[in-house]
């Protein structure tokens, strides 16, 4: 009796995966719940549990992108070979829940064949270009060819390049997907930003009366962040039109409040959510905050911990930048760009003086907000920051 | 015609010349025998009623002088030295033969012998035997050429340059001419104007003379004279034998289709070998019981040659590409 | 290294050769005092005089058939058709004679001829003085055929030529006699079956014989300009053929294109097709291509001939196609 193993859904948006590491030596017998390898998403690095009996040859490459449903390893309950072969094309779903990445019809017909035959709507292949192809472990239904006319050797070979970390200077899964996802939200969101430089000098002063509350109930310091990351949380209950995204050709409206925020790690930028943050006092939110970048930092951020969110904080104060803009986190709709508090020269009233002062700017996506929708917005923000003990209820 | 034994011949060498025509002879019919038994593969065409040339002609041969034939060269071959065994062999196919099996009946060759191929193409060998004259004449070897061809060559191309090119060269080749009176099925009359063949040589300032070509006699001299003549740098000579082919152009041809009966019993009556054989009996220089002998060694020399063809080994398959 | 022309290094062939082999014989029209319509034998006649270097009348079955036989008789026969086109009489001699005997005589005969001839078009000479049949006698099993396009190959291959034992085609192009190229004056031979790569590539693998080697090394010089880079491949020998080099070339570069002055149809650029796709059809990242000369009779009108034949012009632009395919 065999069992294929099939790159796992392992989120609503994702289409393909790369199998990162076997955990499991082949031959080796596997106990069901056992980890057998780890996977790289778009978004994380996961393990992935056995089905139990014995783990067989892996059917595809490492680091090798292949689409959610492809089967990547087979379990047989009895050491011998498996008739499965190994598999560069899809391979059809194992479960009507499994997402797949959009086909043309063509590719749908595919063969039992090894190696496709003809690419992406029946264009014709080199007897190179699929050598090649076979050698690599390239699916041919991937590629468009450079010339259009036919698929060649430098088509596959750029493929592959393009599909793994191996081109000249090894780039990590997380680089290539930072890479992906924002390059693909600059081009389809059409971003819009709104700066407001507000009076952070309360903000400082409530900052610090808190930090021995928050020592002693928390037990760590309270910080800029989790004051933002609340305030965004009160502006999108506010302005519930903020709260959606662009999708299915329409806005979309968000049921709950989760407000993600940006965290670098050696591994590359990741964006832990909060939860139903519209629902969390500042102190709860700060005691998310500190759990997900901790976990981030350890590398044992869960899947589930980086999706939805309806509105991302990215903060660069601390890097001692005054201003910038940051691009839109797909699907969210607006992201806040926070730079440093510093004292700055203000006007009040008639007279400069020194000020403590932070530079807000907000990206906002204009297929699903207005200039006046966003400005209420940020109107709300800075109302807040300014008068920050409403943050407090 | 009387026979001037004493000074021209001797008596063994024209015992030898009768052998020579009975075992072309006797060796041709078997060959019709066994060709319609369908055991030879191909085609023959073969040399019966011409026996006197090629005897008469080769007799004046040594081993180390070159005959180039035709496709109707069997009497060529086996007058000119090579084994009945290896003729016959080469005719069935099989390894043992001279051209290895690889030739058959048209590309017998055996330079063992000097006998340098017969051939599949009218006038082919012409040039060829030209070509090993001028090689004689460079590297001295005394060595004399001979070129047997049909009264069908000599309308081509192939048969003027050649006599052309010995005759200015001075090569050391003669041209003996089978004139049979027809090339296939084409009367040489209706094929050219000028049905003199020795007539030709004369165009290229050669020696040239017609002979009985049933005579035995007669062609051992005038064959031995164009051989001393090309040998010691006399050049070449065109010489015609009238001769006649009793069977038909091949075996399968009627050979009555394009001639009279008449006109091939008239010429079945001059037939080389009984007349030499009743002139020798007759001038009393042989007896009957001479020719019986003969006739008895013939016999066994081609049921040995049989034989021998018969149990030989075919060539092997994996040899095809050999010498290619 | 002293430069020599075409022409002279395949008399200094001779020359050598014929000092070496007193069984050289040398056979043609105008090749004795006269030194040969191309000058291929000049100052030969004066060396080794009349017996050696006979000049004939226009007799050419004649000639071939008596090379063919003096060479069935221990000399070493070459006849020079000087005129390749001219061999056309002599076909007979050259098929079912010269090219059979040794096979059929099952290896007892040897025939060590040389027929030489020059092929191709030079100076609009029209189309029964410019055929560049070399094809045909390839296909002819018991021939070796010879297509030196350098002076350097010329005299090398003409004098392996002059020490074979069967029948060989020394098949020189009339529009080469003149070039120049340093060629040693040491004794070298070249042997048959080793082809050249006269120039190293990368991006296409580019086949080309006789005159045509030239007009590619042009196209691939050209081609080299824009990125492109072509390697060029020079049989030298028909027959034998070193296809592994070719295979191997196409393995590399993915791309073959043959360009042959003569007709595609059933040439040797079908050869080389067929035989690349036969060994090394996966490595192929496009349909070969040919520029060989259209199929036509050689017109005079020089504009109608350069419409016909290839050119290194044709040859890159031919390249580039294969490149974008």
């Amino acid at each position: 009796m065999e069992s294929e193993i099939v790159m796992p859904q392992l989120g609503l948006t994702m289409t393909e995966g790369s199998v990162n590491s076997w955990l499991k030596q082949p031959g080796e017998h596997v106990k069901k719940g056992e980890m057998l390898f780890t996977v790289s998403t778009d978004k994380v690095e996961m393990e992935v549990e056995s089905t139990g009996s014995v783990f067989l040859n892996p059917l595809v490459d490492l680091n090798t992108l292949v689409s959610v449903g492809t089967v990547i390893a087979v379990l047989t309950d009895q050491a011998g070979q498996t008739g499965i072969t190994r598999q560069t094309s899809t391979n059809g779903q194992t479960s009507p829940f499994i997402q797949q990445p959009p086909r043309t019809a063509e590719s749908k017909t595919a063969t039992a064949d090894s190696t496709e035959t003809t690419g992406r709507g029946g264009i014709p292949t080199s007897p190179r270009a699929r050598s090649l192809a076979k050698r690599l472990g390239v699916n041919l239904a991937e590629i468009t060819p450079a010339s259009g006319t036919r698929i060649v050797e430098a088509d596959v070979q750029a493929h592959y390049d393009r599909s793994t970390s191996r081109s000249s200077e090894p780039v990590s899964i997380a680089r290539r997907i930072t890479a992906e996802r924002t390059s693909q939200s600059f081009e389809r969101a059409p971003h819009f930003y709104l700066g407001r430089l507000v009076n952070a000098g309360k903000l400082v002063r409530l900052r610090e009366a808190l930090q021995s509350p928050a020592e002693r109930n928390l037990g760590f310091k309270i910080t800029y962040t989790d004051f933002l990351l609340r305030a965004l949380a009160i502006a999108l209950r506010e302005e519930p039109a903020v709260n959606a995204y662009w999708g299915d050709g329409g806005v979309v409206a968000r049921s709950t409040i989760d407000v993600g925020f940006a965290a670098q790690t050696e591994k590359g930028l990741l964006v832990p959510v909060i939860f139903n943050a519209g629902l969390l006092g500042l102190f709860a939110i700060a005691s998310q905050r500190k759990e997900l970048s901790d976990k981030a930092r350890e590398g044992k951020l869960q899947l589930q911990d980086l999706q939805g969110g309806s509105a991302t904080l990215s903060n660069l104060g601390t890097y001692g930048i005054d201003y910038f803009q940051a691009i839109l986190n797909p699907p969210q709709s607006v992201i806040l760009a926070s730079g440093a508090i510093a004292k700055r020269p203000v006007v009040m009233g008639d007279r400069v003086e020194a000020a403590d002062t932070l530079n807000l700017s907000l990206s906002a996506d204009h297929r699903v907000l207005d200039g006046v929708a966003a400005a209420k917005f940020m109107a709300a923000l800075a109302r807040m920051i300014e008068d920050p003990l409403e943050l407090l209820v | 015609m009387e026979i001037v034994a004493t000074q021209d011949l001797d008596v063994r060498l024209s015992l030898d010349l009768y052998r020579g025509m009975l075992q072309l002879r006797d060796f041709e019919l078997k060959v019709q025998e066994l060709y319609r038994a369908g055991m030879l593969p191909g085609f023959v065409h073969l040399y019966v009623g011409e026996e006197a040339v090629a005897v008469g002609v080769c007799a004046s041969l040594k081993r180390y002088d070159l005959v180039y034939s035709t496709h109707r060269g069997h009497g060529h071959a086996l007058a000119k030295g090579v084994t009945g065994r290896e003729v016959m062999a080469e005719l069935w196919g099989k390894q043992t033969g001279c051209s290895g099996g690889r030739g058959g009946s048209m590309h017998m060759f055996a330079p063992e012998y000097g006998f340098m191929g017969t051939n599949g193409i009218v006038g082919g060998g012409i040039p060829l035997a030209t070509g090993a004259a001028l090689a004689a004449q460079l590297r001295n070897s005394g060595q004399v050429a001979v070129s047997f061809f049909g009264d069908g060559a000599v309308n081509s191309g192939s048969f003027h340059e050649s006599l052309n090119i010995a005759s200015v060269w001075n090569l050391p080749v003669v041209f003996a001419c089978e004139n049979n009176l027809y090339a296939t099925e084409m009367a040489f009359h209706r094929a050219t104007k000028n049905t003199g063949v020795a007539s030709r040589g004369v165009a290229y300032n050669m020696p040239s003379v017609e002979v009985n070509g049933s005579d035995v006699h007669e062609c051992f001299r005038t064959g031995r004279e164009a051989i001393d003549r090309a040998r010691s740098g006399g050049g070449p000579t065109l010489i015609e034998f009238k001769t006649y082919r009793f069977l038909g152009h091949h075996e399968g041809d009627p050979g009555t289709e394009y001639r009279t009966k008449d006109e091939v019993e008239s010429w079945k009556r001059r037939c080389p070998i009984k007349a030499f054989r009743d002139k020798m009996i007759s001038s009393k220089l042989a007896s009957e019981r001479d020719f019986e002998q003969i006739q008895l060694e013939t016999d066994a020399w081609l049921e040995d040659a049989v034989q021998f063809s018969k149990s030989s080994p075919d060539p092997d398959p994996s040899t095809v590409l050999d010498f290619c | 290294m002293r430069e020599i022309t075409y022409g002279e290094a395949g008399v200094e062939a001779l020359r050598e050769e014929m000092a070496r082999d007193s069984s050289i014989v040398y056979i043609g029209q105008g090749i004795g005092p006269r030194g040969g319509n191309f000058r291929q034998t000049r100052g030969l006649w004066k060396e080794f005089g009349d017996h050696r270097l006979r000049d004939t009348g226009i007799c050419e079955l004649g000639e071939t058939g008596v090379a063919i036989g003096a060479a069935m008789n221990g000399c070493r026969a070459v006849v020079d058709e000087v005129f390749l086109d001219f061999i056309l009489e002599a076909m007979t001699q050259v098929v079912q004679q010269a090219a059979t005997i040794h096979y059929l005589s099952n290896g007892k005969i040897k025939v060590p001829v040389v027929i030489r001839g020059a092929m191709g078009s030079v100076r609009n000479a029209g189309a029964q003085h410019a055929h560049s049949f070399y094809s045909w006698f390839a296909h002819t099993p018991g021939l070796k055929v010879v297509v030196p396009a350098t002076p350097r190959d010329c005299k090398g291959l003409f004098k392996t030529a002059l020490r074979q034992d069967t029948p060989v085609l020394f098949i020189e192009h009339k529009a080469l006699y003149n070039i120049k190229e340093a060629v040693p004056t040491e004794e070298y031979l070249i042997p048959f079956g080793e082809a050249s790569v006269r120039r190293s590539g990368k991006d296409a693998t580019l086949v080309a014989v006789g005159r045509m080697v030239h007009v590619a090394l042009e196209a691939a010089a050209a081609l080299d300009r824009d990125g492109i880079s072509v390697e060029v491949i020079d049989p030298r020998t028909i027959a034998p053929l070193d296809r592994k080099t070719i295979v191997d070339s196409v393995r590399k570069t993915g791309r073959l294109a043959i360009v042959d002055e003569a007709p595609s149809m059933c040439g040797f650029s079908a050869e080389v097709i067929a035989f690349a796709c036969e060994q090394a059809l996966d490595s192929m990242d496009a349909p070969p291509r040919r520029i060989c000369s259209l199929h036509a009779p050689n017109p005079f009108s020089p504009v109608l001939e350069d419409q016909m034949l290839p050119t290194s012009t044709k040859v890159a632009h031919e390249i580039r196609q294969l490149i974008a395919a």
